[in-house]
């Protein structure tokens, strides 16, 4: 009887927290409602004059990344996939190491590319082509181009991984039927890549209009940066929020067309085969060979030697006392919050062990984790109307810890979901065998459970720890004055068009970042081994 | 009908197959049985044309097939399982492979062969909506669809539980005859092979090791192997004590008036009879999986009755 009411307080309690932790997006509902008197002429001027050219902007920027990742991302699956491409191991790295590279930092480096008085546009002027050489760069089409580069493996990864699944012996079978190579990728390949191509497509379109430093830089207006606008300076927190408020509508329909898409993939059974699909002769080989070149130049190899050499000449005036305060200051951060984070997973997911088959479950979770789906500057706005309400001051007074919360709220989603899958691995019996024993909950928990657990936990840290040191619109929105990390440092020498003095920093985020990248290729590959 | 010729395959350093010599004729169902790694699976994808051969001929009605591509060889193949296309109903799976037919014509034959297995209800449905020997069925009509002049079967039924693989083996056979097709299934399951086929290709080590209905090869097998394989295992050494005949025993029966004495070694209860291991006294000699509903005790002596010694071919 005990039993039944502990589990029952466990339900009550987990639905009460989880909708604690939708109250950030409740408030961002409550404000936005009505426009305080002092906003309505700045509201006013943002509705008529701001809010049409963003919608524009917007749509147009989530199309053509979506296209130019698509047009990156589905030969690229389908090369590494299904042919038999050379040196695969290698490419398998280069095509997933783009998602170090925060976009403002791959913006920033194409800016500074193709700017008027960059090497590439000065060299087609002293070549003569003066039409190449007084190209604009800075519109959506090269926002769009940065996107494409630093999204495309959204795309690529959830085709690889049907097509991973997709047996050999379906190809056996079309070609007993009497059918083409070409007719069995039109009929069978192509039309079971459509959803993770959509799915993916839908993710890159979220993290489009999630994304501020990249539009930033080149100086691009969408949602994101009028909010920042709107916050810093028109000091207009109902602006502010109206705008997070339609933000947060588009981002939510990409977050349910994400899942319902998702939802449609047919079951496929694991390959066992290792044989390529298709053998290549010479000529499509070097083909493939190149696109996947072009794509691992453009993506990692250019920016990173532009990064070293930006670094190279500015680290000796950059590496003061004041730049080391601010590694820091971002290790520091991303060590909170990745702490916190850690802390707050495990006790979500012990509360979860026992719940998996309620079917209330993925809806409240997801009130746990929704932050993870919403553009920073949303979560800063919420998280800051939320303690604006509780405390009945500015919760700037709050400090550092306004950014914490913030920042957790943001990313709780990482540690979530690189903890929960093991934890289900747990078999409930141990606890009952556990207890059969006559030893306490904490004992399992101490001796067994977080045992299990302990790597998926240093995994789940890590990879917190990198999204918070990279994290800018948040942590600018809601940082104490004057305290900057990396990204905020970043932000600021950008605004300002000093490229060298902001590739330092970049390439240590971009090194940070690159570690969990292969980190997790390797905990991936690991892990299919394993399975 | 197909005319297989000192056919040998190499994967890496291995010889998979060596030298295979065997003649299909028309309107027969084959069975192609052996151990596992035997070779089975890799002369079936030789002839459909999977694995380029080290050597030999693989001809169908006179025709070499060796140089013609897999697609044109007019040979169907059934895999062990999960082969339907995973994104198209079980009406596009079938007219898969008839795509280029006339609608009309092609409504028409995949109406008769969803009939055929009673799946017409179930025509619009994708392949994970299916159980597991719906989707066989559909797997097998599928392959049946352009009317090749060959059905190769995988393994096809052995991812089925025991009771409906039987029943969809019967099914099957059903269809085959009645469609007269030439079919080969390969399987290392010698009831299977027994229950389904005309006759028996036994295979081991990369070798043909007979060839004949499964009487013949169950009551005169060429060798050792194929009498432990295939047959009823009961072998009896030179050096019997009980000075019984050196030779293979298809028939063991335990009798009150049989003539060789044996201890029960082994016994356990099936299906409403015992089965016993027996061994001659003072010697190797088992004979094994031994059926009488009479209960007998472990160590308990009784006598049996042995048919005539059939001698090895080979030997």
């Amino acid at each position: 009887m005990k039993l039944v009411t502990n589990k029952k307080v466990g339900d009550y309690s987990y639905l009460f927290f989880s909708i604690i932790a939708l109250l950030p997006i409740i408030f961002l509902f409550i404000e936005g409602k009505d426009i305080p008197q002092k906003d309505i002429e700045s509201w006013t001027f943002v509705l008529n004059d701001v809010v049409p050219g963003l919608l524009k902007n917007s749509f147009q920027l989530v199309i053509l990344s979506i296209i130019g990742s698509s047009l990156i991302a589905l030969p690229l699956a389908f090369i590494l996939e299904l042919t038999d491409i050379p040196a695969r191991k290698v490419w398998n790295v280069t095509t997933v190491l783009p998602l170090a590279f925060p976009l403002y930092v791959l913006a920033f480096i194409y800016v500074g590319f193709f700017e008027w008085a960059g090497p590439v546009l000065t060299f087609f002027r002293e070549a003569g082509f003066d039409t190449l050489g007084n190209m604009k760069f800075k519109n959506a089409f090269g926002v769009a181009f940065v996107f494409s580069l630093g999204l495309f493996p959204y795309i690529l990864l959830p085709i690889r991984l049907v097509l991973k699944k997709v047996d050999f012996k379906l190809y056996q079978a079309s070609r007993s039927l009497g059918k083409s190579d070409g007719h069995f990728l039109k009929k069978v390949l192509l039309p079971l890549c459509m959803v993770p191509m959509f799915a993916g497509c839908t993710i890159v379109g979220m993290e489009v209009m999630a994304d501020f430093g990249a539009v930033s830089v080149f100086n691009f207006d969408t949602f994101t940066t009028s909010i920042y606008m709107a916050w810093s300076s028109l000091f207009s927190l109902g602006s502010a929020t109206r705008l997070s408020l339609m933000l947060l509508t588009f981002s939510l329909l990409l977050f349910f067309l994400e899942s319902h898409i998702s939802k449609r993939q047919v079951p496929l059974i694991s390959n066992e085969s290792q044989e390529a699909f298709f053998k290549l002769k010479l000529l499509p080989k070097m083909a493939a060979l190149s696109f996947l070149g072009i794509v691992t130049f453009f993506s990692l190899i250019l920016p990173i030697i532009q990064l070293v050499l930006w670094s190279y000449h500015a680290w000796k005036n950059e590496l003061s006392a004041n730049y080391f305060s601010l590694i820091k200051n971002t290790l520091m951060l991303a060590f909170s919050v990745g702490g916190s984070i850690l802390i707050i997973s495990l006790i979500l997911v012990y509360a979860e062990r026992n719940k998996h088959h309620k079917r209330w479950l993925p809806l409240f979770r997801s009130f746990f984790l929704v932050g993870y789906a919403l553009p920073g500057n949303i979560v800063a706005v919420g998280v800051f109307l939320l303690f604006m309400n509780i405390l009945g001051t500015s919760p700037m007074e709050m400090g550092l810890a306004l950014v914490i919360i913030g920042l957790t709220y943001r990313f709780l989603s990482v540690g979530h979901r690189t903890i929960s899958p093991t934890a289900r691995l747990i078999n409930p019996n141990f606890e009952k065998a556990s207890k059969s024993l006559g030893k306490k909950r904490w004992t399992f928990i101490f001796k067994v459970w977080l045992p299990f657990l302990r790597g998926n936990a240093i995994y789940a840290f890590l990879f917190v720890f990198v999204e918070v040191a990279k994290e800018m619109p948040l942590t600018l929105m809601l940082r104490p004055i004057g305290h900057d990390t990396l990204s905020t440092k970043i932000y600021e020498l950008t605004s300002e068009g000093e490229w060298e003095r902001a590739a330092l920093g970049a390439l240590f985020l971009v090194i940070l970042g690159m570690s969990t990248v292969l980190l997790m290729s390797l905990k991936g590959e690991n892990h299919a081994e394993g399975h | 009908m197909l005319k297989v010729t000192d056919l040998s395959v190499k994967r890496g350093d291995n010889i998979v197959l060596e030298n295979v010599n065997f003649n299909v004729h028309e309107h027969k169902l084959i069975s192609l049985v052996g151990p596992s790694g035997c070779g089975k699976s890799t002369l079936l994808h030789s002839i459909i044309g999977f694995v380029k051969p080290l050597k030999g001929l693989v001809e169908l009605h006179g025709k070499d097939l060796i140089n013609i591509p897999i697609e044109k060889r007019s040979i169907g193949i059934v895999f062990q399982d999960n082969t339907l296309f995973p994104n198209l109903s079980v009406r596009e799976n079938i007219e898969y492979g008839i795509s280029t037919w006339e609608k009309g014509h092609r409504d028409n034959r995949v109406n008769e062969l969803l009939d055929l297995v009673g799946l017409r209800a179930h025509e619009s449905k994708l392949p994970h909506e299916l159980s597991g020997g719906e989707k066989q069925r559909v797997a097998i009509i599928r392959a049946l669809a352009p009317q090749p002049k060959l059905l190769l079967m995988d393994e096809s039924f052995s991812s089925l539980d025991p009771v409906l693989r039987h029943k969809l083996r019967e099914e099957v056979k059903e269809i085959l005859k009645s469609l007269s097709m030439t079919c080969i299934l390969v399987t290392h399951d010698r009831d299977e092979a027994m229950n389904f086929s005309d006759e028996v290709i036994v295979l081991n080590d990369g070798r043909v090791q007979q060839y004949g209905t499964p009487s013949e090869i169950y009551l005169r097998p060429a060798n050792q192997f194929v009498a432990q394989f295939f047959g009823s295992g009961n072998i009896v050494a030179e050096n019997c004590p009980s000075k019984l005949r050196e030779g293979y025993y298809h028939k063991v029966e335990i009798s009150d008036e049989g003539e060789v004495e044996t201890i029960v070694v082994r016994k356990v209860f099936s299906n409403g009879f015992f089965y016993y291991d027996l061994q001659i006294p003072n010697s190797q000699t088992r004979f094994n999986h031994i059926a009488c509903a009479h209960d007998f005790a472990l160590e308990e002596r009784v006598k049996v009755d042995l048919c005539e010694a059939w001698s090895f071919l080979d030997s």
